[in-house]
């Protein structure tokens, strides 16, 4: 069996597989317990709320999320925000799914939550790209293909590259993108969005801690949008007009090569160094709880989530996804090799509030 | 009035449904493939970009679709911005739904004050020029810079209409593409960057010969300008390609209009319908009604719709565009817009001070005896609210501007002794408490000869454009009765032809002339303006987007 699953989610896999048969027997009793009871039939759903980052709410408006939802007696409207905007806006929520662990520790520190923590599934961090975008970044040295064919962009080439303001149009030989913008990635907005967060915690990694070439890779941009989706979507709607490189979770891309189909040219870029993100549910009422169960061990709604592009513990969910898309003409990284360990809460939280001061 | 909006709402539903294919003509049932409807019930109080009138009918079909009632107020950019951060629209709105957040978002506190955020359709601001024009100028053919642009405007190859970056959204989108793609430094535009740019960004603004403070009203008065002087009004319009393309549409143009695409981009508007966070949390119907209509306003049909209605770009990616969306060959890119509030400040505020057209502001003011008391007051606290003691965010962008000319008319029986202002380039601030002083100073008596007055107004127009005729001149008009001596309005009328052509902004105030007030802004392409209701001080703000 093709392993899809991530590395470092060994005790994770452990984790799901217990909650899995767990939940399994407790779905069967409630199942047949409930199954004269009221909450069973059609229209008499129980009705639960929902903030999640936006790069869920497509899995969320799944007409066959819905149903799965109702065999289960849960009719969920999901509300679209940046993760990092959740901590301030979780009043009357029955849970929380922001895109990574330290996300919902920040949400954890600000609320109340209704029981711990569960990791649903996870997906890397990627830039959304175009073919010949990625070959003008191999010949600035900045992108090149690994040993499986996987491209990566070396985020430390590339900081070294905006200190200098290396714009597309200074690139050797470059007939392809003749716009004299600088090189770099387009994000969301680090205060509000986890993406870009992470995409911070990479950077400073990167460059060793410089602040100031961090937070260069930011202003650069000008004002940006507050959550993932946005910035995808003007990616897939104006194409390199919008930006030649645009930070995404590979499930974004995945999602939409899998079940829209991409025809410009657009291809993924993982960076290095690499971060996989946990997206998590912070339960905030006794409905979250149950739902965030369902949500990370029905294995109806945990294929569901792989048909989006998320990455599951159970790996042959995600092969039949997976396997057709080849960005590059080369398959997806099984593994994400050198991720940098999800940063704890006060490590980020110090790194983010140094950086915001300085963008503001 | 009313009662005609409706049937227009009615009709215009009708047209829609009678030509949406995939619904049948019942916006209620959901086009194949689309899923099922979310449902609400109520309203959606929503504080809104003014130019977003035009999809009322889609509005119509989501309330039939949705059960939710969405209501638009319309506000200028500062003024919306200003109530969100405020806290007031949460007391009064569910939502906003301006052209952009970007601004919004530039100021502390602010993300704390909105919620979920859904775009719902894009348009970029691009130059349209008369077909004719365009060609001449060879753009037909070859996609010009911005800065190119603006060495034709500055060389008055062309003349163009724009709004008021500090009153509406399309001027303000426009003033940042144009500034960030001349400083040209890769990156977004920083405060200092904007001095180095002035000689160029001033040769742009030369080509200025007609400003509004909404995008609605600029259209008209370019349609207007087209039908009365054919050939001699303004060339075009920076602004959205939405107005350009709904004007081309129309059928009110003689000659179409060309959309000049800038070969170095463009700052687009994404119209993100976007909750407020509330005074005291948001309540789930609430939540709810918004969640049904931006589902309802983002399915693929109902893009499609808007796009045909409003010539806006769809948000949802992979909907084909209609034809006449460009640029037929080469990239559009996305120009950068300011990441920090300092610099999108100080941008407006340059605009005003150095980068304008200066502008001639003549105000003929009835000082007679019904004017006594609260009127005077509310008069003199208009007027010095413009010399910058209204610190508003609105109050700050509105006041008199460097290198602007304000001269005083006031009247009673008969004309009194006209006033003139030359605020210097640089230090405004003594030039300003003179006409803090002065306005301090007026008194009311008399009788009210309001055309007498107007005619010395005219006069000091001719008189002043002899010697410094590049300036954008306007008249505003303040009487709050009828008029009891002097020339009256048909006189008005039967000299106007030989009067230099000036717009005159009416104020409707007190017991004021209504019909009268109107006819004399509609005679010389002006606008009437209602303090009737509001204070003066609104009014007065409102009109500095106009002149």
């Amino acid at each position: 069996m093709q392993n899809l699953g991530v590395k470092r989610t060994g005790p994770l896999i452990v984790l799901v597989l217990v909650l899995v048969v767990a939940g399994a027997v407790v779905g069967h009793l409630l199942g047949r317990s409930a199954g004269f009871g009221p909450g069973k039939g059609p229209g008499k759903l129980r009705q639960v709320s929902a903030i999640v980052g936006s790069e869920k709410a497509r899995f969320f408006a799944d007409p066959e999320v819905h149903q799965v939802l109702a065999r289960h007696g849960w009719s969920v409207r999901a509300d679209a925000a940046g993760s990092r905007q959740m901590p301030t806006r979780t009043a009357d929520y029955d849970f929380a799914f922001p895109a990574s662990k330290a996300a919902a520790d920040e949400i954890r520190q600000h609320g109340n939550p209704a029981g711990d923590d569960v990791v649903v599934f996870s997906s890397p961090l990627a830039v959304a790209s175009f073919v010949p975008i990625v070959d003008l970044l191999q010949t600035a040295h900045l992108a090149a293909r690994d040993a499986g064919g996987v491209w990566r962009l070396d985020l430390k080439a590339l900081a070294d590259a905006n200190r200098r303001n290396l714009k597309w149009t200074d690139i050797q030989g470059n007939t392809a993108h003749r716009v004299a913008r600088n090189v770099l990635v387009a994000t969301t907005r680090p205060a509000d969005s986890n993406s870009a967060a992470m995409y911070a915690v990479l950077l400073d990694r990167a460059t060793g801690g410089d602040l100031t070439a961090v937070t260069k890779l930011f202003t650069d941009q000008g004002a940006v949008d507050s959550t993932s989706e946005e910035p995808f979507e003007s990616y897939l709607r104006s194409g390199r007009d919008y930006a030649p490189m645009v930070l995404v979770y590979e499930a974004q891309f995945v999602d939409h090569a899998v079940n829209d189909g991409l025809t410009g040219g657009q291809t993924l870029v993982y960076p290095t160094p690499a971060l996989v993100c946990e997206h998590t549910i912070v339960p905030l009422t006794q409905a979250g709880v149950e739902i965030a169960k369902l949500l990370a061990t029905d294995h109806d709604l945990q294929r569901l989530a792989a048909k989006h592009g998320f990455r599951t513990a159970d790996a042959t969910l995600t092969a039949p996804v997976f396997g057709k898309v080849r960005p590059g003409d080369a398959p997806l990284p099984d593994s994400i090799d050198g991720a940098v360990p999800d940063p704890d809460y006060k490590a980020q939280h110090t790194l983010l509030a140094k950086l915001e001061e300085r963008m503001s | 009035m009313r009662k005609s909006g409706l049937l227009f709402v009615v009709a215009a539903a009708l047209v829609l449904g009678a030509c949406t294919s995939g619904t049948k003509g019942d916006p209620a049932k959901p086009a194949e493939s689309e899923g099922p409807l979310l449902k609400g019930s109520g309203t959606l109080r929503v504080l809104a970009s003014s130019e977003l009138a035009d999809l009322q009918p889609i509005l119509a079909d989501a309330k039939q679709a949705t059960g939710v009632d969405v209501r638009l107020q319309a506000t200028g950019t500062l003024d919306g911005v200003e109530n969100v951060v405020s806290g007031n629209a949460a007391k009064q709105y569910d939502a906003i739904w301006f052209a952009s957040n970007r601004y919004l978002q530039l100021h502390p506190g602010a993300g704390d004050k909105i919620g979920t955020a859904t775009k719902v359709a894009t348009s970029p601001v691009v130059l349209g020029l008369r077909q004719s024009v365009a060609a001449k100028l060879g753009w037909t053919e070859h996609r010009p810079t911005w800065s190119e642009i603006a060495v034709a405007a500055g060389e008055h190859k062309f003349s163009y209409g724009m709004t008021n970056p500090a009153s509406s959204n399309s001027g303000f989108s426009a003033l940042v593409g144009v500034a960030a793609a001349m400083a040209g430094t890769g990156a977004a535009l920083t405060a200092e960057q904007i001095t180095p740019l002035t000689p160029r960004l001033r040769a742009f603004f030369a080509g200025q010969d007609l400003t509004a403070g909404s995008s609605g009203w600029l259209a008209d008065a370019l349609v207007k300008q087209a039908a009365q002087q054919p050939g001699h009004g303004v060339d075009g319009l920076v602004n959205y390609e939405s107005v350009i393309l709904s004007l081309n549409a129309s059928g009110r143009l003689s000659e179409p209009m060309t959309v000049v695409y800038p070969a170095d981009g463009v700052v687009t508007a994404d119209y993100p319908l976007t909750l407020l966070a509330g005074v005291s949390g948001v309540a789930e119907q609430t939540k709810t009604n918004y969640a049904a209509v931006t589902g309802y306003l983002r399915r693929p049909s109902v893009q499609r719709q808007i796009m045909a209605k409003t010539w806006r770009r769809p948000a949802l990616p992979n909907l084909a565009l209609a034809p006449e969306f460009g640029p037929k060959g080469g990239p559009l890119p996305e120009l950068p817009f300011p990441g920090r509030l300092e610099a999108a400040n100080a941008l407006i505020g340059a605009f005003g001070d150095d980068l304008r057209k200066p502008a001639r502001t003549i105000y003929v003011l009835d000082l007679s005896g019904s004017m006594k008391g609260e009127r005077i007051q509310g008069l003199k606290n208009a007027l010095i609210g413009l010399t910058g003691a209204d610190t508003s965010l609105s109050g700050q962008f509105s006041r008199f501007n460097g290198r602007e000319q304000v001269i005083m008319v006031p009247f009673s029986t008969k004309p009194g002794q006209v006033r003139r202002f030359d605020v210097p380039e640089g230090d405004v601030q003594p030039t300003l408490e003179q006409i803090r002083s002065y306005a301090g100073g007026l008194a009311a008596n008399g009788d009210t000869a309001i055309y007498d007055a107007l005619f010395v107004a005219y006069d000091q127009t001719a008189a002043l454009a002899k010697e410094d005729p590049d300036r954008s001149t306007s008249i505003v008009l303040l009487t709050d009765g009828e008029l009891t001596a002097g020339a009256n309005v048909e006189a008005f009328q039967a000299r106007l032809p030989q009067l230099p052509r000036v717009p005159v902004f009416t104020i409707l105030f007190g017991e004021g002339n209504v019909a009268q007030m109107q006819r004399v802004a509609d005679l010389t392409g002006g606008k009437s303006f209602d303090a009737r209701t509001g204070s003066l001080p609104a009014a007065f703000k409102e009109i500095r987007g106009y002149q």
